[in-house]
């Protein structure tokens, strides 16, 4: 706005002042013209005017183009112009001050008018203090270490040119010759006062715009000039009228005489000149802090539309948001705003909100319990409160909400109120829960999954060294089957030839016979552990593998049998080369806690799902407490007679049927070995 | 006893084929021994031997193979072989093949020399699977006047085991008893017999289910009734024996 017309503005001040320079150019060369063609009115005007002089002509024509040529910026030349019109000036004064005669008065032409003309084509001596003040400005172009300072020098003496060429023109218009004429000297032209005067001016609104800001239109040196020029017209007036007032009493006086108005009419002039230049300041001043005002209101304006806007922007952006309850409350926490957030979370429309309380969102015990107040509290002392819990919806259901609560305070520090902002957790509320279940869940199965593993790795790792065992023990039977032939075969070879030699040497014999006997049956008890296949199983009459079993068991005359299991009743599935081994490791096992005195029982019967039971009881010494759960482990043994592993390799077999073997025992009474099969 | 008989002790074991040795001569036989395979078929390519004991494993070459290797040299040879090692199928090639038997270390010396004995002695060998004692001493004698060689097996293991150790060229298996277990140990036996002849003894005239499948497989020669008529017997076995 302002730019608009400050352009226009410096654009007509622009065309002013290069029409004050034109008008100059064309005043300059119209007289010229005049002289050149001895046409009187041109130069003169009327025939009792001076004339203007050739050189003041020239004068103006340079002065013309030296002005245009600094409005458009051509420094080199308008300097040479300006030194060229200070010569004129100033050697035309130099001429009238040393009354000389240098010769530039007719240089160009030849005067012959010379009316009111003191010397032939001299110009008159304000013209040539004009033209010297003038070239004085046009100096400025080449020189100026203080721009600031040049638009005052030059604006000074614009004014001082003004001065003198108003009072000259004045003069013309009030007869008052002494206005425009000093002394006996050449007057100043009417046409060249004219003249002056439109330069002045035009000098001043080329300063002028150069010097406009945003702030004023009226430039900072503004009263200076017209201080000094008021006070230079007072000045010129009151010597013209003081000199005049000379000659009025000289010639002979009819004035009333009043000796007080002259000098009284020059102070009020100072006076006035002094008073119209403060009054300009005042006035500047004042413009330009109305300026510098009316410019922050407009940047206030803009900012205040500026802020608007966006406050509108921003309601706009508030009010729409719908994954976020937003509102504002009174320092009491009584809503006054809302936005689709509310709607979309809690449920309630605007008039439903506003103005209530907004302890209407929560549950009953944060109502009882003071949470609310305590929350409010806690935003107002830290400025901020977050946190998380149940919040009841217009339908009455709850959600799980993540509130911040922020305070606002006013520029003094005082609550304004408070914001509110809301969400809806109750997914990521159910999704946390459902995490930790899984959590939970994920934990315990993989602590069972991990007893699992460690349990199949024992397993594992026992089957693997039962199977290494096996492997192991069965090469290490193979190859003691060697030296242990090679010892019966000797001691056979000496029972032979000693049969004649003494019980005591005989007995020996038989004992080592005996032992490599029983080390073949440890032996192949090893080897049927290594072998132990996979059950071949056919159904059978348990009855009738157990009688084989005890027929080629070597049963000891004091042991009596009593075999209590009705044949044809019992039937199993079975691997009958692999229950022989078990029933006669079983009733070797018995015969020898027997220790060849007692009786062995085996009877049969059917427990729960029709499955068959057999057990082997002997009245033998019976098995401790602390070692039945041993009693199946292989090499575990007691001191006299050890298990050795016949009873492992029972239970083995057992087990491969999918059946099991149990023990009841108590030391000094016999045991009881109960042999559970399937259910078919 | 036939003392003029000349063993052939084959062993990589040097302690074994000594205290063999020894025992051996004490009953009265000669003996010469060895300790590889090679060796004993260069001996038995000199001729004079009359009974090979072998052991299974040895090195380079094992007992079965050398077995293998005699049989090409001298059919009618009898070989024991004797395994520490219970090395399954190799036995069961050495048997099939016509082993006179197979004994596991250390050895049943007793049941050794009845082995021998059996096996140099031209009448055919009969064993009796019955546990009718009555019946089976009444077999034996009978048999055995007849100038044949007879064995008692009580049970099927026993049965299993001496048709093992001896190569019986009669089985007679009494279907009837449980503890034969007929058909298995029928099948046991014929694994590693191949060329046995077997005669079963049954009840109901052939009716029971296995004697029936049996009779079928037409593996067994001849079936006859209980109570057995013992001439029926005698001129059963001839026949079979001529044949």
């Amino acid at each position: 706005m302002s730019y608009t017309k400050e352009s226009r503005l410096t654009f007509y001040l622009l065309i002013s002042a290069i029409a004050s320079g034109v008008f100059t150019i064309a005043l300059g060369t119209v007289v010229l013209t005049g002289w050149y063609t001895g046409n009187k009115i041109l130069v003169q005007v009327l025939p009792q005017f001076v004339p203007m002089q050739y050189n003041t002509a020239l004068g103006f024509l340079l002065c013309g183009t030296g002005m245009l040529l600094g409005i458009f910026k051509n420094r080199y030349i308008s300097f040479a112009i300006g030194i060229l019109l200070i010569l004129l000036g100033g050697l035309t004064l130099f001429e009238y001050i040393f009354s000389l005669n240098i010769g530039i008065d007719e240089l160009f032409m030849k005067h012959d008018i010379v009316v009111k003309t003191s010397h032939p084509g001299r110009m008159a001596p304000n013209t040539a203090s004009c033209f010297v003040l003038f070239g004085g400005t046009l100096l400025f172009s080449l020189f100026s270490r203080k721009p600031a300072y040049e638009s005052l020098y030059k604006s000074i003496i614009a004014s001082l040119i003004f001065a003198f060429s108003i009072v000259a023109l004045s003069g013309y218009m009030t007869h008052l010759e002494s206005a425009y004429g000093w002394g006996n000297l050449t007057r100043m032209a009417v046409h060249t006062s004219a003249g002056f005067v439109v330069l002045s001016i035009g000098l001043l609104i080329y300063i002028w715009r150069h010097d406009i800001d945003d702030i004023t239109t009226l430039p900072y040196w503004l009263p200076v000039p017209i201080a000094i020029g008021s006070l230079t017209v007072t000045l010129c007036l009151w010597q013209a009228h003081y000199f005049e007032r000379n000659v009025i009493v000289d010639v002979g006086s009819n004035a009333s005489g009043q000796p007080y108005l002259l000098p009284a009419s020059l102070v009020v002039g100072v006076l006035f000149s002094v008073a119209l230049s403060f009054t300009f300041y005042f006035a500047m001043v004042s413009n330009k802090r109305a300026g510098k005002i009316a410019e922050v209101n407009r940047n206030l304006a803009y900012e205040i539309s500026e802020r608007k806007a966006s406050d509108e922007n921003y309601q706009l952006l508030v009010s729409s948001v719908k994954d976020y309850a937003i509102f504002t409350t009174s320092p009491e926490g009584i809503m006054n705003s809302w936005n689709e957030g509310v709607k979309a979370i809690k449920g309630y429309e605007a008039d439903e909100v506003i103005g209530k309380h907004i302890s209407m969102f929560y549950t009953e015990e944060d109502v009882k319990s003071g949470e609310i107040e305590h929350k409010l509290q806690k935003a107002k002392e830290d400025g901020e409160c977050e946190d998380e819990g149940w919040r009841i919806k217009k339908d009455g259901s709850r959600f799980w909400a993540n509130v911040v609560i922020t305070a606002k305070h006013d520029k003094n520090g005082i609550l304004i109120g408070y914001t509110k902002v809301t969400r809806d957790f109750t997914d990521r509320k159910k999704n946390e829960e459902s995490l930790i279940k899984y959590q939970d869940h994920l934990e315990s199965i993989v602590e069972e999954r991990t007893k699992e593993l460690c349990e199949s790795q024992d397993k594992l790792i026992s089957t693997e060294r039962m199977a290494v065992l096996g492997r192991l023990s069965s090469g290490i039977a193979h190859e003691i089957r060697n030296p242990l032939a090679t010892i019966a075969s000797s001691a056979y070879f000496l029972s032979k030839k000693l049969k004649d030699a003494d019980e005591v040497i005989l007995r020996n014999i038989k004992r080592i016979e005996g032992e490599v006997r029983e080390s073949t049956a440890i032996i192949q008890g090893l080897q049927d552990l290594a072998t132990m296949e996979k059950p071949n199983k056919v159904k059978r009459d348990i009855a009738v593998i157990i009688e084989e079993c005890l027929k080629t068991s070597m049963i000891p005359e004091g042991v009596k049998v009593d075999m209590d299991i009705q044949k044809g009743e019992f039937h199993v599935n079975v691997d009958i080369r692999q229950m022989s081994i078990m029933y006669k490791n079983l009733i070797n096992n018995a015969v020898q806690a027997m220790d060849n005195k007692g009786s062995l029982c085996i009877d049969a019967e059917r427990a729960e799902d029709n499955r068959v039971v057999v057990s082997i009881r002997d009245s033998g010494h019976g098995i401790k407490a602390d070692d039945l759960k041993n009693v199946f482990t292989p090499f575990f043994g007691t001191k006299i007679k050890g298990f050795g592993f016949g009873l492992s390799i029972c239970q083995m077999i057992i087990e491969k049927h999918d059946g099991k073997i149990d023990v009841q025992s108590e030391e000094g009474k016999g045991a009881t070995f109960i042999v559970h099969y399937p259910s078919n | 006893m036939n003392t003029s008989k000349n063993i052939l002790i084959v062993d990589d074991n040097m302690n074994f084929c000594e205290t063999i040795s020894e025992v051996l001569e004490m009953e009265g036989y000669k003996t010469e021994t060895v300790y590889d395979g090679r060796s004993a078929i260069d001996v038995i390519k000199n001729d004079g031997i009359n009974l090979v004991l072998m052991d299974i494993k040895m090195p380079v070459m094992d007992g079965v193979d050398t077995f293998l290797k005699i049989k090409d040299i001298s059919v009618d040879l009898p070989v024991i072989l004797m395994t520490a090692y219970a090395v399954e199928d190799r036995i069961q090639i050495a048997l099939r093949n016509g082993a006179f038997g197979v004994f596991k270390k250390p050895v049943d010396l007793e049941k050794l020399f009845n082995s021998i004995n059996r096996a140099g002695s031209d009448g055919a060998l009969i064993m009796i699977a019955d546990d009718d004692e009555e019946l089976s001493s009444h077999l034996l004698d009978e048999f055995e006047e007849k100038g044949y060689q007879g064995m008692v097996a009580e049970d099927a293991e026993t049965a299993f085991h001496i048709a093992s150790e001896n190569r019986v060229d009669i089985i007679i298996l009494d279907m009837k008893s449980q503890a034969f277990r007929g058909l298995e140990t029928y099948t046991a036996i014929r694994d590693i017999r191949p060329d046995v002849i077997v005669i079963i003894l049954s009840s109901l005239n052939g009716e029971d289910g296995e004697s029936a499948d049996l009779m079928k497989k037409s593996s067994v020669s001849a079936c006859l009734e209980k109570p057995v008529d013992m001439n029926q017997m005698l001129e059963v076995i001839n026949k079979l024996l001529d044949d």
